[in-house]
């Protein structure tokens, strides 16, 4: 910066106070500087970093909190990926994966359809919006009245006369994967409208008008006009949602399976609160959360090559 | 566009909003609803409403109590959220040396260490220390779990927004940092400070993980670990869990219906946790 751009009309040479307070402050208010960041530096450093590098170390003992820690080296990590338990774990957090096309696709055509006009776009965008920013916890609580043997979903099937396709959704080892991906579905759907509708707001409009012109079906537009210009916001979407499916499953689960029955509906976050807080196996949680850690990365990896296909890049 | 086309796509979303909406209708009426008349038809809209339901869990589910706890802690979080994403991303915008890039990318790279991960180690060294059970610190831990998306935040708008010539000009002039911060960039952030706010006051307000490790003792419960306490397949009593659901949604509704643009908002910068 070699030039001094025109202050007087920023208003701030005008200040008289600047200036006095220069000399006398200027050594030591140069040096207090620091204190603007070590505030964040430490509440992150002594609440995230040192705990998370704390796990990582304790994930190699047989940790008790309060008594010895014996370094059992690579053991825990062993003992999980023989669990049964844990494989099964493993199979339910891919099982939930499966729902990535519909949690994807389903916001995206609402948001497509309005993006095109319907009246009173605000209000449905807010009514699909607001389960979105509601705690997991009470969306997960109402879920559990409406999935309940006397719920709502039972109570309309006998109503139309098709009470025999009743069902104990949250119970059944076979229904209860499937009925979690539908909640929460449900409850991811609106933010989803929210960050499709922004991605659209930038979206060049000639290019749907061309296209309407040319006589193109909707289907059409939407599969080769619209979907190949969005895969960015896509892409972050779906990365939003994996990240979920790893790391913010456990008020859904507590609220409406506590993991079973069995272990059909356990994630690996509500796995590791349940290892380390009801049954006090600190070590065994800790290595589950390097697991987690790891497979994450590998499958933001594998999402980032797909779509890095997908984009042509 | 055809009008024929924007016919279909309205009653296509009418039909497609039931399913939003239908639920929390149901909420409401099953918390109006006697026990008895719940047990006999569960769908029916309530034909002797009462407000029983919401007394009780009010009263005997000790609700009262965690609405003052969530809001302690919600409302600490908040304000030490904004207060330290704010202060430490002008730092790093002044300060842009090797050793302070490095630090900022730690911080903001923590956003990528999720809650379950950090959470049971940090529980074992706060209680260590004797702060668990302690709704201030519940609030120091909802800011630092936010702190990296607020630091994150706040240095793209400052980037986007405060040009370098306007501080530079005031260096020159002799404002400290100090000045700088309180009289060019705090009525600049004012925006983005709305939008930080009401995303961290969502997220930690509907927080079950972290509250439910860090509180222990019943007394120090917050809204939402205590209606989620209450609801479990043994109580069956559902009009009053619903009750307990309904008094915790409402502060969330309002919240949403004041602050939902700001919150749009957030999320529409393409970011979400």
């Amino acid at each position: 910066m070699n030039q001094r751009p025109n202050v007087p009309e920023l208003g701030i040479h005008a200040s008289p106070r600047f200036g006095h307070r220069k000399a006398l402050h200027a050594h030591w208010s140069k040096s207090l500087e620091i204190l603007f960041v070590l505030p964040i530096v430490f509440i992150i450093g002594i609440m995230i970093v040192f705990p998370t590098a704390s796990g990582i170390v304790h994930s190699f003992t047989n940790w008790n909190p309060g008594y010895g820690s014996p370094w059992v080296g690579i053991g825990n990590y062993v003992s999980l990926i023989k669990s049964s338990m844990f494989q099964e774990i493993l199979g339910n957090q891919a099982f939930l994966l499966l729902g990535l096309p519909v949690w994807t696709l389903l916001p995206l055509i609402l948001a497509v359809m309005l993006y095109e006009g319907v009246p009173g776009s605000g209000i449905f965008r807010s009514i699909f919006f607001f389960p979105s920013t509601a705690s997991p916890a009470i969306i997960g609580i109402l879920f559990s009245f409406i999935l309940a043997p006397t719920g709502i979903v039972n109570s309309v099937l006998h109503f139309v006369g098709l009470g025999s396709l009743a069902q104990n959704w949250l119970v059944s080892p076979a229904l209860v994967k499937p009925v979690l991906i539908v909640v929460i579905g449900w409850a991811t759907l609106g933010t989803g409208i929210v960050i499709f509708s922004a991605a659209l707001s930038a979206f060049p409009p000639e290019l749907i008008e061309a296209s309407t012109i040319d006589g193109a079906s909707w289907g059409y537009r939407f599969w080769f006009v619209i979907l190949p210009s969005l895969w960015t916001v896509i892409e972050l979407w779906v990365v939003i949602l994996v990240v979920s499916v790893f790391t913010a499953m456990f008020p859904w689960i507590f609220t409406l399976t506590r993991g079973g029955p069995g272990y059909a509906s356990t994630t690996m976050d509500y796995d590791i609160y349940q290892n380390a807080l009801t049954y006090g196996y600190f070590g065994t949680a800790a290595a589950e959360t390097i697991y987690l850690l790891v497979i994450l990365a590998v499958i933001l990896a594998i999402i980032n090559w797909i779509f890095r296909r997908l984009k042509g890049v | 566009m055809s009008k024929r086309g924007r016919l279909a796509r309205t009653v296509f979303m009418v039909i497609a909003v039931i399913p939003f909406l239908y639920p929390f209708v149901f909420l409401v009426g099953t918390a109006v609803k006697p026990l008895t008349e719940f047990q006999q038809n569960s769908i029916s809209l309530p034909s002797h409403p009462t407000l029983k339901n919401l007394v009780d869990a009010w009263t005997q589910a000790q609700l009262g109590p965690a609405l003052f706890n969530s809001i302690v802690a919600v409302f600490a979080g908040v304000f030490l959220t904004v207060v330290i994403s704010v202060l430490g991303a002008f730092w790093f915008y002044r300060h842009r040396g090797r050793i302070a890039t490095t630090v900022k990318i730690v911080l903001i790279g923590t956003m990528a260490v999720p809650p379950p991960v950090f959470i049971i180690p940090l529980y074992v060294l706060l209680s260590n220390w004797g702060l668990s059970n302690n709704l201030l610190v519940l609030g120091v831990v909802y800011a630092a779990w936010n702190g990296s998306f607020g630091l994150y935040l706040m240095h793209a708008y400052y980037v986007q927004s405060i040009p370098d010539e306007v501080l530079e000009a005031a260096t020159v002039d002799g404002a400290n940092l100090f000045q700088q911060f309180y009289r060019i960039v705090v009525p600049l952030s004012k925006p983005a400070l709305a939008t930080l706010a009401a995303l961290t006051f969502v997220w930690s307000w509907g927080d079950l993980l972290l509250s439910s490790v860090m509180i222990q003792d019943p007394a120090h419960r917050t809204l939402i670990v205590a209606a989620a306490l209450l609801t479990n397949r043994f109580n069956t009593d559902i009009p009053a869990n619903a009750s307990a659901a309904l008094i915790a949604l409402v502060p969330m509704l309002l919240v949403f219906l004041i602050l939902q643009r700001y919150l749009v908002r957030g999320i529409s910068l393409g970011v979400g946790k």
